[in-house]
């Protein structure tokens, strides 16, 4: 599996859409459009802040039609890593970064009869994309979301201007919540649930929605899970003979990454696969969603832009 | 490098059977095998060029036979219009795919074709068919055929769109109208495993898990391909069931004097691509064609085809369709490996 490829890219808009959320425009500095990306990608901003680095990924927003930019909205985390903090603070127009190829981890079901969405917060920027297309197509669907106050709505307002029957805005300041149970209770045989926001409402849903004897596979999710930190570990690669030190607020991926190994990746969440990696010695902390329970019980394979090791020590082969 | 030509009048995969490969054509024919002894493998490697002037260069390969071709695909579909099929969800795919043929072929030959977009205007040119069509991309009223079917009527090798859910591909449209004996009616909707179900031996050795889950991880921009290949009696691009009646009693016409002749080695480079508006995957399946005497005036191909036809797996024999006449092939090969 081949690492992903990144684009220089320099910003062209540095919006603050609500006290939270900051919206960035993005062109490629070779002048060349980015081509078309399906609703529902994610491509990882690389940020450098001068000896720390940062790789996050963020939903793409916006047209996916619109070929020469790619937008993405970004949440302040405070207590975060630093990566959002630095696109906050620091990131202005003009500023560079690179942006790796999307992939996509929140397709849009295409047979699905109707697309119900479900989005709390930050959570909407998926479906910014997802709309687009929906609109395009033709297709049946409805976004129930949740907001704290029309001020921190990010694009609420131009959501419902534009789609005033599909929209239901849900204001937590004017008490009115969304009511998961009675929303999933009335839908029709075909119907696909994609429900992205924090993490207690994703839960929620998830736990409704299973209550309700909904199928798995028609209910979809995503969040983007920034690696916990942990105690700091070493690791020794068999076939590049190395030893690497991982701190305690870095990932694994992100300590071989500094230590100019390259892995292939794409979610850093625990969740597309692409940097599984093969343990030789040493008890792992599995914290993915993508290994089988078997593969975790083996002991031979970890997901290292999530996981950690158990003790002190693990042995890679790398 | 030369110039990519045409050959001058139209050959035939059927009937008087005119098709042959000039000398350039078997030249850079793919031959397909990397030892004397065969067995199945995730063969893929990146579909990011290749040797100039060889069949991999461009994201697709437009030869000598590209009239004729695209000939032959207009008799199938006039006789039987079901080798295009689709399913209600395949909008995004089939304009994903009009884009990437019509890109790749506008990129890599512009002297044959061009396109020129003014936001969803679209001019497409083919020059060698003499087209010259203005549609509006995203508006399927504006073109004479479904997107995937127009343009692949313009295209040599066959297609299928598979849409990726349930950590699964499902091959839910298709243009083929030269399998190697598989029907586009009876996969269309399948699952990847469903899809592969008739191979023999390879399931036992979990190559197509690790297959589907190397596909799944296919991304934008970093297509893959890998290589495939059957026998055919005669230059035959139409072997589908449907048409089994027509092709199947040829191979009871191989002798140990004809089997030169008549026998063809037939390569498909396999091509897979992420999609990028559907985030599906194209499974394009281009099929070379070269008769065992025109492989044979390449000593080296002309050895290990003997090695590799003697030491089959018969399983793969029969499942290949080579039973009948393996004998009668393995003999005339044998004169090239003394």
């Amino acid at each position: 599996m081949s690492t992903a490829f990144s684009y220089t890219a320099r910003v062209t808009r540095a919006d603050q859409i609500t006290p939270l959320i900051k919206h960035f425009s993005f062109e490629r500095v070779d002048g060349k459009p980015f081509g078309p990306f399906s609703a529902g990608s994610h491509a990882v901003i690389g940020m450098r802040d001068g000896s720390e680095s940062y790789k996050n990924p963020y939903s793409l927003v916006g047209s996916s039609n619109n070929f020469m930019e790619y937008q993405i909205a970004v949440r302040l985390e405070s207590n975060g890593r630093g990566g959002s903090l630095y696109m906050h603070n620091n990131v202005e127009i003009g500023t560079e970064l690179e942006i790796g190829n999307p992939y996509n981890l929140f397709p849009v079901y295409k047979p699905a009869k109707k697309h119900l969405m479900l989005a709390g917060g930050v959570g909407i920027t998926p479906f910014m994309a997802y709309i687009d297309e929906m609109g395009l197509m033709n297709s049946n669907f409805e976004l129930h979301y949740s907001i704290r106050d029309f001020e921190h709505g990010a694009f609420a307002k131009e959501l419902r201007d534009k789609y005033p029957k599909q929209v239901k805005l849900y204001i937590q300041a004017d008490d009115v919540m969304a009511n998961f149970n009675k929303i999933l209770n009335s839908q029709p045989l075909g119907t696909h649930v994609y429900v992205c926001g924090p993490h207690r409402m994703v839960g929620d849903v998830l736990r409704i929605a299973d209550d309700l004897g909904w199928p798995t596979t028609s209910i979809h999710s995503e969040e983007f899970k920034a690696p916990d930190p942990g105690n700091p570990f070493t690791v020794t690669l068999t076939k590049s003979h190395r030893e690497v030190n991982v701190r305690a607020r870095e990932s694994l991926l992100e300590a071989l990454e500094q230590a100019n190994i390259e892995i292939p990746y794409s979610c850093r969440g625990g969740a597309c696969g692409f940097c599984k990696t093969e343990v030789v010695d040493g008890e792992i902390d599995h914290r993915d969603y993508y290994l089988t329970d078997a593969e975790k019980a083996s002991g031979k394979f970890m997901m290292p832009c999530i996981s950690r090791a158990q003790g002190k020590h693990l042995t890679l082969d790398i | 490098m030369t110039k990519l030509a045409f050959k001058p009048s139209l050959e035939t995969f059927r009937g008087d059977f005119t098709y042959s490969n000039s000398e350039k054509a078997v030249n850079r024919f793919p031959f397909p095998y990397p030892e004397d002894k065969y067995m199945y493998s995730v063969n893929m490697e990146h579909h990011d060029g290749g040797e100039p002037g060889s069949v991999f260069e461009k994201t697709f390969d437009i030869d000598e036979h590209y009239l004729s071709e695209v000939e032959e695909r207009r008799i199938v579909l006039e006789k039987d219009p079901k080798r295009f099929a689709t399913l209600p969800h395949m909008d995004l795919h089939q304009w994903d795919l009009l884009e990437l043929i019509m890109e790749s072929l506008a990129k890599d030959y512009p002297e044959h074709f061009s396109l020129t977009k003014d936001n969803d205007n679209w001019l497409w040119e083919n020059r060698p068919l003499g087209i010259k069509k203005s549609f509006v991309f995203g508006d399927k009223s504006t073109l004479p055929q479904d997107p995937a079917e127009y343009i692949t009527r313009q295209a040599q090798g066959d297609f299928v769109l598979m849409d990726q859910r349930d950590e699964d591909l499902y091959a839910d449209a298709a243009m083929v109208t030269s399998s190697a004996d598989w029907s586009v009616q009876f996969d269309l909707g399948m699952s990847f495993m469903e899809w592969h179900g008739p191979v023999p031996l390879a399931h036992g050795m979990g190559v197509f898990e690790r297959a589907l889950k190397y596909l799944l991880m296919i991304r934008l921009g970093q297509p893959v391909r890998r290589l495939n290949w059957t026998l055919t009696i005669n230059p035959r691009m139409d072997t589908a069931p449907e048409v089994y009646h027509e092709w199947g009693h040829e191979r009871a016409s191989v002798t140990p004097e004809n089997a030169g002749e008549k026998v063809h080695l037939r390569v498909e480079v396999q091509t897979l691509f992420r999609l990028p508006r559907s985030n599906g995957m194209l499974f394009g399946v281009r099929a070379y064609l070269i008769s065992m005497e025109d492989l044979c005036t390449n000593p080296a191909w002309a050895q290990r085809m003997h090695r590799v036809m003697e030491t089959l797996h018969p399983e793969l024999i029969d499942y290949k369709g080579i039973t009948r006449y393996h004998k009668a092939l393995v003999g005339w090969l044998s004169q090239f490996d003394k």
